[in-house]
């Protein structure tokens, strides 16, 4: 039987080893294949995702020009320039214009809007102080409107959320590209993802050294490797990285491979920002394109490929001017560069700027858009190629905001004596009637794209917060009016944990009973706290919701002073609500989206929600307006008449470490907050700090009177101030308060009282005075 | 067109409310009310100056006739960038919004018109008609029956389904 059986036994005994070594083989095999399937996915999708694409274009929003339109023959030059618009004489060609004091003849370019395309036309402007006065095109005949080209305030990825110059391997400076081969890859246009040489050469030359002196990275390794910038630097990495140059080279034609390189590189950080590509760290370094740079400045770049931080030439200047020109030398072996040229070259210094220049004209409102765009559109559409932004922003505005802006807190620095450079400051404008955002300055440096103040620092409002306490109160006309006598008396309010919070005036005084419009006039902390705690904490808070702010706010009485942060922006949709009449209008950036192909993406639609009774907000306004006439914003008239009727509101915070203001005039909405970033003591008072910066600027940007026709529903009648009762036009000191209709006080003061005083409230009547 | 500002003004609001009372989209599910004829004579409104406005809501009104309803809207918005407190440009949008079946849009819109419209009762008037119409859609018939006392209240007439 065995003998029998062993050779049957025996086949079956083979098969078992083959097939044990086999399936363990095939498997690994199959793994590898799958592994591998699986790298080329993951590279194919880096690799596309970071190719050339077209940038989407952004518009600031069109100049309007219609006879009677506030714009001054200097302010419509600017524009004009900021078109790049030439000033030429007797030539109608699109794009020029002619200027002779008060007359501008312009023509036109063509534009194609995303409503309807504007011809070229050529337009003689004539104007009669500040305002346009005649509107005349060349054959005669008037024009009633003319709406400019746009302005294109800058170039954008949207759906990558970072700032990029992506540049076409075409657009880049033939040196640049010859001379980064000659000095990271000479073989890259005959390897296949690594070069076989170049490790080699690596590896002697490190263990001659005993330390890695060398990388015999391909441009293709380096690529792979950026994609993955977490500097892992193990084995199995690099054989991971080895395996993807290889896939990616199997894919993609060398000179796509190439351009992705020369936009995607590392090149240097500015604080929270990494600057990827030549094209961004030609302006981040040198502030011009790529292809206006010299050959000594394309040689630090490409030298910088090696260690952008040791060879960071604002950081380490010996250092990347040594190895600046130890490119240069190669650049004349491979025979790039004449040695003539070298030699003018080095003697060139390294020519960066001294403070990091942003692409960006307008970083801080760009930032605006950026998250505007991914709040309200599909990312797949943000990913489209070559979309046109249209925005808000009005150069104009924005541009006098930055200048006056800086110069302003300047002067405040001077004034105090305080170091040059410590304060700080945001700014945003927006338009009365539709919440569209004007202008937004992140702080003092405008072209720094970084921290932007004005949408992310969260400060204390402190006072800015009262006219929710008093807009609360005036939406119950039946208990509250303008009129209504407070008390400004100490007071102490015990919280549920047995703490006694004792708020005092910023005057340390008490003023004893007070009409409700000067108490917040002169912001008076005690009134207001009286006042809020009367209604309640949370009836504030539905206020203030009501008015646009959309965070949890604790319902703490200190939330009565403004004890809460927040930010620029958010203050500004706060006081747009108010300007607005009670109507609020969410705050945009953006007017439309329109594909390349001219399609509309979705058009962001003017809305307004009625938020507040319109006839209490007018209230508001008018004491508002009384805080610039004769309260705490009275220095106000500094800068902008008193005939403007601006309304607004002064808001300081303790030991002065936030100065605000917040106000409005017929046409714009403005917030200003100056602080330090440190959250240290800043110096200054609303009033006399951010106010001096928020009349500056509307003073420079020339604004429309704020004249209200009052909601229906309103009646004008005299007060007493002393007590609160119905006075007549002749008494002394009587003021003219407005009333939700049937809440004015009935019973007379003293000096309305008696027979004298009924015969003069019917001739009153008959003059038509109580209107 | 060559006539004077204030009769170009009262065609267009007269034709506005003809907009309303025909034009109205009714609502899925629900009977439309038979359509109403506006055949009040125009509304007087304080003619205004600014011809660039003007050039703007006649545009709007000829895109809303063809039924571009967002063209109509953008000219709207134009105009109201140069004239934000004009009572009457807020009351065309709250007409045009009523037009798209935008039922909440329309009634703010004709709130916030009416906020403006200070002295000026037939406009008051307009926009209550609009409120009116836009809570009828909405289902709404208190308020509905509400903003109709409104529109009697500041002189109109819900009679021949206009305002006079």
């Amino acid at each position: 039987m065995p003998i029998r059986r062993s050779p049957r036994s025996k086949r079956p005994q083979r098969r078992l080893l083959s097939a044990a070594v086999l399936w363990p083989v095939l498997l690994l095999f199959g793994l590898a294949i799958a592994y591998t399937f699986y790298l080329d996915h993951i590279i194919r999708v880096k690799f596309e995702g970071k190719r050339w694409a077209l940038p989407a274009y952004v518009y600031a929003q069109p100049l309007e020009l219609y006879v009677g339109v506030r714009l001054s023959a200097g302010q419509f030059e600017r524009e004009l320039r900021m078109l790049d618009y030439q000033p030429v004489a007797g030539v109608e060609r699109s794009g020029s214009y002619e200027r002779h004091g008060d007359d501008v003849r312009v023509t036109t370019r063509p534009f194609q809007f995303w409503d309807n395309r504007e011809e070229s036309v050529t337009v003689d402007v004539h104007y009669s102080g500040d305002t346009v006065a005649t509107l005349v095109a060349a054959d005669g005949t008037a024009l009633s409107l003319l709406r400019m080209e746009p302005v294109v305030i800058g170039r954008i990825y949207p759906a990558h959320h970072e700032d990029r110059i992506l540049v076409k391997l075409s657009e880049v400076p033939l040196l640049l590209r010859q001379g980064l081969l000659a000095v990271e890859d000479r073989h890259f246009y005959s390897h296949w993802g690594l070069d076989p040489r170049a490790i080699a050469r690596a590896l002697w030359a490190d263990l001659r050294h005993g330390q890695i002196v060398q990388g015999g990275s391909t441009l293709t390794q380096q690529l792979v490797k950026n994609f993955f910038l977490d500097n892992e630097r193990t084995l199995w990495r690099k054989l991971n990285e080895a395996m993807m140059s290889v896939l990616l080279e199997m894919h993609y034609p060398k000179d796509d491979i190439l351009e992705t390189y020369m936009n995607e590189i590392y090149l240097g950080q500015d604080r929270e920002r990494a600057i990827h590509g030549f094209g961004l760290a030609s302006h981040f370094y040198f502030g011009t394109p790529l292809e206006k740079l010299a050959p000594q400045q394309i040689a630090l770049l490409i030298g910088m490929v090696k260690g952008p931080s040791y060879y960071d030439p604002r950081r380490h200047p010996q250092r990347a001017l040594r190895r600046r020109n130890l490119v240069l030398d190669l650049m004349v072996q491979e025979q790039l560069l004449s040695a003539d040229q070298t030699r003018q070259a080095k003697l060139q210094p390294l020519g960066v700027t001294v403070e990091a220049q942003s692409i960006a004209v307008h970083p801080a409102f760009l930032d605006l858009v950026q998250r505007q765009l991914s709040r309200d559109y599909r990312e797949e559409d943000l990913r489209s190629e070559g979309l046109r932004i249209f925005t808000t922003m009005d150069p104009l505005v924005q541009t006098t905001a930055e200048e006056v802006f800086a110069r302003r807190l300047v002067a405040l620095e001077r004034q105090r004596g305080l170091k040059q450079g410590s304060l700080e400051g945001a700014m945003v404008v927006t338009s009365v009637s539709g919440g569209e955002v004007v202008a937004v300055v992140g702080g003092r440096e405008p072209r720094y794209a970084g921290f932007d103040r004005a949408l992310d620092a969260e400060r204390q409002v402190g006072s800015l917060i009262k006219p929710a306490v008093y807009l609360t109160a005036l939406s119950q006309p039946q208990k509250y009016t303008l009129a209504s006598m407070l008390n400004d008396e100490p007071l102490a309010i015990s919280s549920d944990g047995g703490q006694v919070w004792q708020p005092a005036n910023y005057d340390r005084m008490t003023h004893g009973p007070v009409p409700l419009h000067s108490a917040l006039a002169h912001s008076y902390n005690l009134a207001t706290v009286g006042l809020g705690m009367a209604l309640g904490v949370p009836k504030v808070l539905d206020t203030l919701h009501a008015l646009g702010i959309e965070r949890d706010i604790n319902p703490y009485p200190a939330m009565l002073l403004g004890s809460m942060s927040l930010t620029p922006i958010e203050v500004a949709q706060m006081y747009q609500t108010i300007a607005g009449g009670g109507f609020r209008t969410p705050l945009r950036a953006i007017r439309d989206v329109v594909s390349a192909q001219g399609e509309p993406l979705k058009r962001y639609p003017l809305q307004v929600v009625q938020a507040a009774d319109p006839v209490a907000v007018y209230l508001l306004t008018t004491a508002l307006q009384e805080v610039v006439a004769s309260g705490t914003g009275r220095s106000l008239t500094r800068f902008l008449s008193a005939d403007l009727h601006i309304a607004g509101k002064t808001g300081t915070t303790d030991d002065l470490r936030d100065s605000w203001f917040a106000g409005f005039s017929g046409d714009r909405v403005g917030v200003v907050w100056v602080g330090r970033d440190d959250n240290e003591a800043a110096g200054y008072t609303g009033a006399g700090g951010a106010m001096q910066v928020w009349g500056d600027v509307f003073a420079a940007i020339g604004v429309q009177p704020l004249n209200i026709d009052p909601p229906p529903g309103v009646d004008w009648e005299w007060i007493d101030p002393k007590d609160g009762l119905r006075a007549l036009a002749d008494c002394s000191g009587a003021v003219k308060l407005p009333f939700s209709r049937g809440s004015a006080p009935m019973d007379p003061a003293p000096c309305a009282q008696g027979l004298s005083g009924a015969v003069r409230r019917s001739l009153d009547w008959l003059k038509g005075g109580s209107q | 067109m060559r006539l004077p500002t204030g009769w170009r003004l009262g065609i267009l609001i007269a034709f506005g409310l003809g907009v309303i009372a025909c034009s109205v989209a009714p609502p899925v599910g629900e009977v439309p009310p038979p359509p109403q004829e506006a055949t009040a004579p125009p509304p007087v409104i304080a003619p205004h100056g600014n011809p660039a406005v003007l050039a703007l809501l006649e545009s709007a009104q000829s895109q809303q006739q063809a039924g571009n309803y967002e063209q109509a809207a953008a000219a709207l918005e134009r105009a109201l960038r140069l004239e934000p407190r004009n009572a009457m440009l807020w009351h065309r949008l709250a007409q045009v919004r009523l037009s798209q079946g935008q039922w909440r849009n329309a009634i703010d819109f004709a709130a916030k018109s009416n906020s403006l419209a200070g002295g000026e009762r037939k406009l008051q008037a307009s926009n209550w008609l609009v409120i009116a119409q836009a809570k009828e859609r909405q289902g709404d018939r208190e308020g509905a029956q509400a903003a109709r006392a409104r529109v009697e209240a500041t002189g109109g007439t819900l009679s021949d389904g206009g305002v006079e």
